[in-house]
């Protein structure tokens, strides 16, 4: 298990979450929230968001790690360096949390909506899971997704959206 | 391609499923052509009974059949479905059904619909402003959309704690690209689509009786791209400014 703390500001971000690929068949647990687990080729494969929440302010992005080095993981020209971990629920803003996502599914599209959905089945008072899977990828680009919420243990909700 | 029949046979005999004393109810809703939310739980209740999650080897194989016909199927006028409902009685007998459910289409639409605003503005700072040095110097932007004989017009200032303004130009193409019906767009083209795509919907498709009639809209956005729909978004129908109570509702 590796891991730490994300950074909040644009001089501060963890270098040692901001690498591609990351350590191979490895589980970096995160601020205590986020589970990453990366397959054979350093890839994210899997993250757990174990407490999703909704804090304000928003951390820092950083735009140069989304719109350049996610082009690093086999990425179109057509898709935007996606948060796993929403910028909006204080995913982190290094390396590890970005995937190459179709840029009108990231913008207003599938990914979005499901983003907005979680959001409206969430509420405050709960404890709500959300586990992030990657079916299948071509290179370092994930070609599906499959998102599943839960309440405590109790399964909710599955979005499967194609990349 | 596996045979439906086999299909059915390979859930009948899902190991996951430990109670099969109850009917088995399985639902997955098409939102467009890349969003599937399925979910599956026992008897007859959506509300009451436990939801169990799909046990992925078993219902990926239903996915990809299904996503076949629904592309294959996807003009068809007569025989357009947007969901697939499937019931496991405990002796194995299996229905389903494919059908259009118009009100979760509805309600995904209209979601889509309210947070148009709040998408376009969030893509704007945090896609198209490459300098975040740049972002701290205005307390906000102000963006008009505006439709006119069915064309899309935008006009994008910035605002500095002056109450200076400076015409931003967002035909500058940046990095980002968007397929969208085959073609690259950059991000001014990309939404002039969506905003003609939301003037569609909310005037002649599934939400023309719930959204009132406009043709402006004017967004102020905050530094961190995030607008608070009670202040910083405004519909106008020629130049008069609307009442929020189609658009906030749900919030």
């Amino acid at each position: 298990m590796a891991g730490g703390t994300p950074g909040r500001y644009l001089n501060d971000f963890n270098q040692a979450l901001n690498v591609y690929p990351a350590l191979k068949n490895m589980e970096y647990e995160v601020n205590g929230r986020f589970v990453y687990k990366t397959d054979a080729n350093g890839n994210v494969s899997e993250m757990t968001d174990k407490n999703i929440q909704y804090p304000t302010p928003v951390r820092e992005r950083n735009l140069t790690e989304e719109t350049t080095n996610s082009k690093k993981k086999g990425s179109k020209s057509t898709d935007a360096g996606g948060h796993i971990a929403s910028n909006e629920a204080n995913g982190p803003s290094e390396q590890i949390n970005y995937w190459p996502i179709d840029g009108p599914s990231n913008s207003g599209g599938a990914w979005r909506n499901m983003e907005r959905e979680i959001k409206r089945l969430t509420n405050p008072t709960g404890t709500f899971k959300i586990i992030y899977k990657v079916k299948s990828f071509t290179g370092g680009r994930p070609d599906k997704f499959e998102v599943d919420l839960y309440n405590g243990t109790t399964f909710v909700q599955r979005f499967n959206i194609d990349n | 391609m596996i045979d439906y029949n086999e299909i059915l046979n390979i859930l009948r005999n899902d190991s996951s499923i430990t109670d099969k004393s109850k009917e088995l109810i399985y639902e997955i809703f098409f939102v467009g052509e890349k969003l599937k939310t399925n979910t599956l739980w026992y008897g007859n209740d959506y509300q009451t009974d436990k939801k169990i999650a799909p046990n992925s080897e078993v219902y990926d194989i239903l996915i990809s059949f299904l996503e076949k016909k629904y592309q294959e199927e996807i003009n068809n006028e007569v025989n357009r479905w947007n969901t697939f409902t499937l019931k496991i009685q405990p002796n194995g007998q299996c229905n389903s059904i494919y059908w259009y459910d118009l009100d979760t289409d509805k309600y995904y639409k209209l979601q889509s619909a309210k947070d148009f605003p709040h998408a376009a503005a969030t893509n704007l700072v945090n896609y198209h402003f490459f300098d975040i040095k740049f972002k701290r110097k205005f307390t906000h932007i102000h963006w008009t959309m505006e439709v006119k004989n069915g064309e899309a017009f935008f006009e994008v200032y910035s605002i500095n704690k002056k109450n200076q303004q400076l015409l931003i130009d967002i035909s500058v193409n940046g990095t980002q690209l968007y397929l969208v019906e085959g073609k690259n767009l950059y991000f001014e083209g990309f939404w002039k689509y969506k905003l003609l795509e939301h003037y569609e919907v909310t005037h002649n498709g599934i939400l023309k009786d719930v959204w009132k009639p406009w043709n402006k809209i004017v967004i102020n956005i905050p530094p961190n791209g995030y607008l608070n729909e009670k202040e910083d978004i405004e519909y106008y129908l020629d130049d008069v400014k609307l009442e929020k109570d189609f658009f906030l509702r749900g919030y």
